[in-house]
């Protein structure tokens, strides 16, 4: 007894849909709901799940476009049965090859939203040529759209405002409502602010968008270092740095005070968006010999409690207060849990955040992100003394060079550590029950936290002059 | 000097009888007897399909009068038809083959036995239907001045159908060279003529003033004469007459259903004229009959021989469709056509013009017709209000060659000519094997909206659509009349019904679209419109055609302002034949399918377009809804008409709910 699992159709623009990636390996066994593989369709990745339990011999490789209806995979009941299949049988699922295109694509790419996905490999080829006889077969149908026009329904105007999106990144999308905007950043969100968490194999047209940063060139000697390095890297030139420390003391801090829930990620990025302010480079990306520098901090937090890995943006993280970065994550995390995640919200990242430390990791090497010059890691592991945190930064090295990652490592580092009460001498650990009061307002703890409620947060930190002090949320700045 | 030649032609001519045209004729009935009684005995061993309806008894009647046609005539017939076709053609394999349905028949088998066609003889099975059409051909018999004529045989049971006073009246009125040959043999398939039949049978044509005269098969010489003058007459004249034939069907009506008794078949069969020339025994007749046994004995063999044909289906054309952007002059609609008929009858001397209220200064209803009388006064014509006949006479014409377009003065009335349209038109081509075109137009207003009540405003073309061999157009306001219309006239071998909407006619062809819209057209011979919103994101296909053309535009505009739904048109033009598939990967680019209709949706387009869409690809089906006026006749108080046809408010309301 056999059974195939059928390619679904995802949506009904697509009759095929490619195959990224695969949990599972041949002659492994599966139970019926396991999720065996991705497929991604010109909309979304979508998990395929096996139908039945049982052995499974897999028919396509990633990389392949499968048609919808296609089988996907066999699932045996018995394992000799798969392996004599295996062996030359006539009804083995034929794998097939990479090289040549699983199915003529009867229907022409209509592009429905507009942007063909443009992939970075050699498979470029490929598409252009799908896109060059779609355009034969339709003669309409332009591959990219620009329509010399915009004009925006009420509610796409409304939802602009409502989200803060910049109008001209729609410039000649023609009829755009809500929809269409969804679309085109879900799709073309890349090109703009790329490193979302989405599959690795599609990427970017950054040319239109990133016109607008300030860019400058690589240098000659920086270039062959990066041809070399590419060459052996084949792209991703990456490196990465980890620094740790004990987070106890911070954690006790937040604890005794009552703020940010105790938790220390929002300070982490608090301190983390400030800091990038002083280091632009890990705010950029580097593309076809430029590095092109974001006008804007927006930290891609990327979040996974269940439901697969997404990566909301935090927008101006630098403009936020830590209880207001805490309220976003914790917004984002609902919104999460209910599948509410609002797409525009997922893209637009230009640096990414990833916290494994309420797992137990220690220490993890995350993947960077498509334009985007770094990742942190935050890493950590409660069973340990002293509550040991690891940052790691996963870096481009085409854009920056490991001492000033670890400048930076030890910068944020300190920022933190700063927060400790334990590293305060033990008499200013005392003053902060007795008179917590902001050294540029001095407004006391009990009045702001009259004011502002769960907004307040009075921190502490040391002056210039080696002492403790206290600054609250509203005069805070960073440092 | 005319006149005298007929008065001379008046009074019985016998002399010009010779032996040797008498032994023609015989041989001719003798021939239709055998015949008939060989398709009895291979009707009971199984070898036939359908039915026959012989004329044994009645043979004369077609031995006689095919001796006065010329070639270039034409002969309409009836289900009765063996005989007429026989004499006229002498083709017994293609008549035998047809009737055993093989590819040897004179129409491969499509036609069977009531419906032969060969060399301008054509029989139709539905009574009295075929007059119009004769009709028609002797109109064009006229034009053509050639002295050719038509005839058509029909029998006494057919005097109740009324479209055969509409086409005497025409033809009377029109002064056509047409022979109508009434066979009276008494009965309708098992009535009695004395239970149906009031009045006197001549008079009924006499009172359109057509000249009547009387024979009977049993003085076959006389008949002779009579046909003679009478034949002489429509030719020479260039008028209707109406021949009486009095006979007797000796057989069944059809197969084995006489219900008559044997007291009064019996003196029939004994004053047969055949009957008795046979008892004579004359060794030369003797002889004749065995040589046409021997001939008959071939043609079966031949015709048995014969394989059956192909199935032979239409050639769908999956060709592939591509867009191109076009745009329209403002103009109202009525204007466009008007132009578009005063072009396109300057250039086809053969297109012809017919409709009631049709000439100037009237030009129309609708004054779609405006001045075409007064620039070609000898093509356009007024009709009496015989919707049925003029179809039928436009089908003669088509036949012939011509161009005609029949406006129908309201889409109301075209119940009236379902019958000329679907089991004549529409048919003849095919089922004659092709072997005729009958490329008529037919165009009419349709739609509601003016208050014209439940007679006057309904959009019919449901009724039309799935009759093989016609076609359907909705004309819109989003293409340019002209080139449909010289599309139609150019390249159609088949009827074609055009519904033009009595809203739109009123209105500019639009050619400003809302901004961000545009609009496309098929590469399809009838484009299909597509309004394409240029957008990355489409909500919804709007389906529609015809008045709904500019309501749909309106939608899609709205939809967007106020609901922020992107709404992409198809807008058919040829409605029938009709396939969704070429349009179902634009169709999936939306997620919501409205198809709106003005008329009823039970059973309707968007019903066909569902169907289709199912069989084809299920998924795209998730969101589907048609918006269709209630099952209602349509009042005439404007306020309550408005609220039952579909508006720009319901079909956003029905797609805001589905959303
Ligand atoms: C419109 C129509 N109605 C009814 C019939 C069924 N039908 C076939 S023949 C026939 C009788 C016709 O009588 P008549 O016109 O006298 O011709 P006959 O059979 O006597 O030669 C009838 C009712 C038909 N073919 N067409
Ligand atoms: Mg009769």
């Amino acid at each position: 007894m056999k059974q195939e699992i059928l390619v679904p159709r995802v949506n009904t623009n697509d009759d095929e849909v490619e195959l990224v990636h695969w949990y599972v390996e041949d002659k492994q066994f599966v139970e019926v709901g396991q999720e065996i593989a991705d497929v991604e369709s010109s909309k979304a990745v979508m998990s395929i799940e096996s139908e039945a339990a049982g052995y499974i011999l897999t028919s396509a490789r990633v990389g392949d476009s499968i048609g919808v209806g296609a089988p996907l995979a066999t699932i045996y009941n018995e394992l000799a049965e798969l392996e004599a299949d295996l062996n030359g049988g006539a009804a083995a699922p034929a794998k097939r090859d990479r090289s040549t295109p699983v199915r003529e694509s009867t229907v022409p790419l209509v592009v429905t939203n507009g942007a063909v996905q443009t992939k970075l490999d050699s498979e470029q080829e490929l598409i252009d040529e799908k896109i060059e006889k779609s355009q034969q077969d339709l003669v309409t149908v332009a591959a990219k759209p620009s329509f010399g026009f915009t004009r925006f329904s009420p509610s796409a105007k409304e939802y602009l405002k409502q989200h803060n999106l910049d109008a001209s990144q729609f410039e000649g999308m023609g009829l755009v409502s809500v929809e269409a905007i969804e679309q085109i950043l879900g799709k073309k969100s890349q090109p703009i602010t790329p490193g979302n968490g989405g599959h690795s194999a599609t990427v970017v047209t950054p040319s239109l968008s990133n016109s607008n940063l300030r860019s400058e060139k690589v240098s000659k000697a920086k270039q062959i270092e990066i041809s070399l390095l590419t060459a052996g890297q084949a792209g991703g030139i990456n490196s990465s740095l980890t620094l740790q420390f004990n987070s106890a003391g911070i954690r006790q801090t937040l604890a005794e005070t009552g703020s940010l829930n105790g938790q220390i990620l929002p300070l982490v990025l608090f301190e983390f968006s400030r800091l990038l302010e002083e280091y632009p480079v890990f705010n950029a990306y580097y593309e076809a010999g430029r590095i092109y520098y974001y006008d804007r901090i927006d930290i891609g937090l990327a979040m996974d409690l269940g439901k697969g890995l997404k990566v909301p943006i935090i927008r101006n993280a630098n403009f936020l207060s830590p209880v207001e970065i805490l309220e976003t994550v914790t917004d984002y995390a609902t919104e999460y849990l209910d599948n509410r995640l609002d797409p525009a919200d997922l893209i637009g990242g230009t640096v990414t955040v990833t916290d494994l430390s309420n797992e137990g990791i220690l220490h993890f090497q995350p993947l960077l992100n498509q334009n985007q010059s770094i990742i942190l890691g935050i890493g950590g592991d409660s069973s340990i003394d002293g509550y040991p945190l690891t940052l790691t930064v996963v870096f481009d090295h085409r854009i920056s060079a490991g001492r000033e990652v670890a400048s930076f490592l030890n910068e944020l580092k300190k920022r933190l550590l700063s927060y400790a009460l334990s590293n305060l001498p033990q008499t200013q650990q005392l003053a902060k029950t007795k008179n917590v009061q902001c050294s540029k307002c001095s407004i006391d703890l009990h009045s702001l936290y009259q004011k502002f409620g769960s907004e307040a947060l009075m921190q502490v930190h040391i002056n210039e002059q080696g002492e403790t002090d206290y600054i609250c949320h509203v005069c805070l700045e960073g440092f | 000097m005319e006149i005298s030649v007929l008065r001379v032609l008046e009074t019985p001519l016998e002399k010009q009888l010779t032996p040797e045209i008498k032994k023609k004729i015989i041989h001719k009935a003798l021939f239709s007897r055998c015949l008939e009684e060989r398709l009895l005995e291979l009707y009971s061993q199984g070898k036939l399909f359908g039915t026959v309806h012989t004329c044994i008894g009645q043979e004369f009647s077609g031995a006689v009068i095919t001796e006065f046609l010329q070639p270039g005539d034409s002969i309409f017939s009836n289900h009765r038809c063996h005989g007429h076709f026989l004499c006229w053609t002498e083709n017994l394999t293609g008549l035998i083959a047809e009737i055993m349905g093989k590819q040897a028949g004179v129409c491969s088998g499509r036609g069977g036995s009531q419906h032969l066609c060969q060399d301008g003889f054509y029989s139709n099975g539905i009574q009295g239907g075929i007059v119009p059409v004769a009709t028609g051909l002797a109109f064009a018999r006229k034009l053509n001045s050639e002295g050719k004529i038509a005839i058509v045989f029909i029998g006494d049971g057919t005097l109740g159908e009324g479209v055969i006073y509409e086409a005497f009246n025409l033809a009377a009125k029109w002064e056509l060279p047409l022979l109508v040959v009434l066979e009276n043999n008494g009965y309708a398939q098992s009535t009695c003529q004395t239970e149906t039949l009031a009045g006197d049978i001549c008079s009924r044509a006499a009172a359109f003033g057509i000249r009547t005269a009387k024979g009977d098969t049993w003085n076959w010489e006389q008949l002779y004469a009579i046909a003679n003058n009478v034949v002489n007459y429509v030719r020479n004249e260039s008028k209707p007459a109406f021949l009486q034939i009095d006979t007797f069907r000796l057989k069944a009506h059809s197969k084995g259903d006489d219900n008559r008794p044997r007291s009064v078949v019996e003196p029939y069969e004994q004053k047969d004229s055949l009957n008795l020339l046979l008892a004579e025994s004359q060794p030369e007749l003797i002889a004749l009959q065995q040589e046409i046994e021997h001939l008959i004995d071939k043609a079966v063999a031949e015709a048995e021989a014969s394989p059956y044909p192909e199935v032979k289906l239409p050639t769908t054309r999956e060709q592939k469709i591509e867009w191109q952007e076009t745009t329209v002059t403002k103009q109202r609609l009525v204007k466009a056509l008007n132009q578009t008929f005063k072009d396109l009858m300057r250039e086809h001397p053969k297109m012809l013009f017919i409709g009631e209220d049709v000439k100037s200064p009237y030009g129309g209803a609708f004054k779609v017709a405006q001045e075409l009388s007064d620039l070609f006064a000898e093509r356009v014509f007024n009709t009496p209000i015989s919707e049925a006949a003029i179809v039928g006479l436009a089908t003669g014409l088509a036949m012939e060659g011509y161009f005609p377009f029949v406006e129908i003065m309201f889409g109301d009335f075209t119940t009236l000519i379902l019958d000329q349209i679907l089991n004549h038109a529409s048919k003849f081509r095919y089922m004659y094997d092709e072997q005729v075109t009958a490329n008529a137009v037919i165009r009419t207003p349709m739609g509601g909206g003016r208050g014209y009540g439940p007679t006057h405003s309904q959009t019919l073309d449901r009724h039309f659509l799935g009759i093989p061999g016609l076609r359907v157009i909705a004309l819109n306001n989003l293409l340019e009349p002209k080139p449909l219309y010289q599309t139609i006239l150019e390249t159609s071998l088949d009827p074609t019904l055009v519904i033009e909407n009595k809203l739109l006619y009123s209105q500019y062809l639009r050619e400003q679209l809302p901004e961000g819209f545009k609009r496309l057209v098929s590469n399809e011979p009838l484009p299909t419109v597509w309004i394409k919103p240029e957008t990355v994101a489409v909500d919804v296909t709007l389906i529609g055609y015809g008045g709904m053309s500019e309501t749909l535009v309106k939608v899609g505009d709205r939809l967007f302002e106020e609901h922020d739904l992107i709404a992409q048109i198809i807008c058919p033009t040829q409605i029938y034949p009709f396939s969704i598939k070429p349009f179902l990967e634009i169709i999936a680019q939306s997620k919501i399918l409205a198809i709106v209709e003005e008329g009823q949706g039970f059973a309707g387009f968007g019903t066909e377009i569902v169907t289709q869409i199912a069989e084809a690809d299920p998924s795209l089906l998730p969101k589907v809804t048609r918006i269709v006026p209630p099952a209602i006749s349509i009042p005439a108080s404007g306020p309550v008409e408005t609220a039952i046809l579909p508006n720009v408010d319901k079909i956003i309301t029905a797609i805001v709910e589905k959303k």
